[in-house]
């Protein structure tokens, strides 16, 4: 009996990575951006969304995935907001590409932003490309400011930092340099931003932010299937 | 600008919901050893004949897998799939990474991914954030011939 050795060093996803970037150009090309919107259960994702979609109202076109363990409240919260899609993963803790997929089909819209709004994780969505073009971490001042760094590849994957809840900053024990500090050392290019869906805090420079990554990725990811943004040719080079 | 909704449906309440069971959805360590297993049993199909009996994978500090989840996941899956010889090893490596801006390769044994060099932050992950797989082993049964 001979036995041989066959050398892969290859990403195991390293094909829906490759999915993922055709959908990324895709999306970019219909003019489309798409926002993975990460955060653990309760950082406010959906709240967020909902001053957002009031905020764009008129000036853009929205659409929500947005993503449960069990229920559609999420979904009915928003539906008089914007269209939505819930996606049910039945206990699942993170969304894929195909799940995604299946959503955008059954939304059946080409709207200026589509938001996808993860399962509340801060683990397992960080290691799936839903072949989005911006990855938004939600933090809440009432986390406490030590996720960061408890949390890394959320951080290391994400495009920007949102520090939500910041109206009840004097209430809680959090530091925003801390937290920050430590979300910058993971990914040294993240962008931050500190808003309260609540008292509207920040949600115009969110909004402007949003209307500025929109027009600077798209052309630039319509034009060829993009591995990871933030990493690109990473996986395919190596 | 129009002060209705602006997508077509007529009743906004309406909730449509897409309901993912088992098959679509898991843990996300099952969902990897999927991925896994099935590179795996492609690889094994272009060699005939042949049985797999260890699969080496690596995983490092931002792979987002913890190993034993991922060992018994695959452990099942790969009996599941004709291949009950198979065995996982995981392999763990530290992160590696190359600053863009100067080309230095360094360890990251902290988690501060800043060039050490130059202090750039723009820095490529070279190794240990993924689920890698590393090489399959493959035993040829004698009987199998001499089949391309």
């Amino acid at each position: 009996m001979t036995s041989r050795v066959i050398v892969v060093e290859r990403d195991v996803q390293y094909q829906p990575q490759q999915a993922a970037a055709e959908v990324r150009r895709r999306w970019a090309a219909e003019g489309t951006l798409v926002v993975n919107l990460l955060s653990s259960p309760g950082a406010g994702k959906t709240a967020l969304l909902e001053a957002t979609a009031r905020r764009l109202m008129g000036q853009a076109t929205l659409a929500v995935l947005t993503g449960d363990p069990a229920t559609d409240r999420d979904a009915r919260r928003l539906a008089p907001l914007v269209p939505v899609v819930q996606l049910c993963t039945t206990g699942a803790c993170h969304l894929d590409l195909a799940m995604v997929e299946r959503g955008s089909t059954a939304l059946g819209l080409q709207p200026d932003y589509l938001f996808i709004e993860n399962v509340g994780n801060l683990v397992c969505p960080a290691s799936f490309d839903l072949g989005e073009h911006l990855r938004v971490l939600l933090l809440s001042t009432t986390e406490g400011d030590d996720k960061p760094a408890k949390y890394s590849k959320a951080f290391r994957t994400s495009h920007a930092l949102v520090v939500s809840k910041l109206d009840l900053l004097p209430y809680v024990p959090f530091s925003i340099e801390a937290a920050v500090a430590d979300a910058r050392n993971i990914q040294p290019e993240l962008d931050v931003l500190l808003l309260s869906a609540r008292s509207g805090q920040g949600m115009d420079a969110w909004c402007h932010y949003l209307q500025r990554k929109r027009q600077a990725l798209l052309p630039q990811m319509a034009a060829a299937p993009l591995a990871w943004p933030m990493e690109a040719g990473e996986s395919a080079a190596s | 600008m129009a002060q209705g909704p602006w997508w077509p449906s007529q009743q906004p309440r309406h909730v449509q919901a897409v309901r993912f069971f088992s098959d679509d959805a898991a843990m996300h360590e099952v969902s990897l050893a999927r991925a896994l297993v099935q590179q795996v049993r492609a690889i094994a199909a272009q060699h005939p004949g042949c049985h797999v009996t260890e699969v080496r994978v690596s995983v490092g500090p931002l792979s987002g897998v913890e190993p034993a989840l991922l060992a018994s996941a695959a452990q099942r899956l790969f009996a599941e799939h004709g291949h009950p010889q198979a065995r996982l090893v995981v392999q763990w490596v530290e992160l590696l990474a190359r600053c863009r801006c100067c080309g230095q390769q360094f360890e990251v044994p902290d988690l501060v991914l800043r060039c050490p060099g130059c202090g750039a932050g723009q820095v490529q992950v070279m190794r240990g954030d993924a689920l890698r797989l590393e090489t399959v082993q493959l035993a040829e049964a004698e009987q199998a011939g001499a089949a391309p």
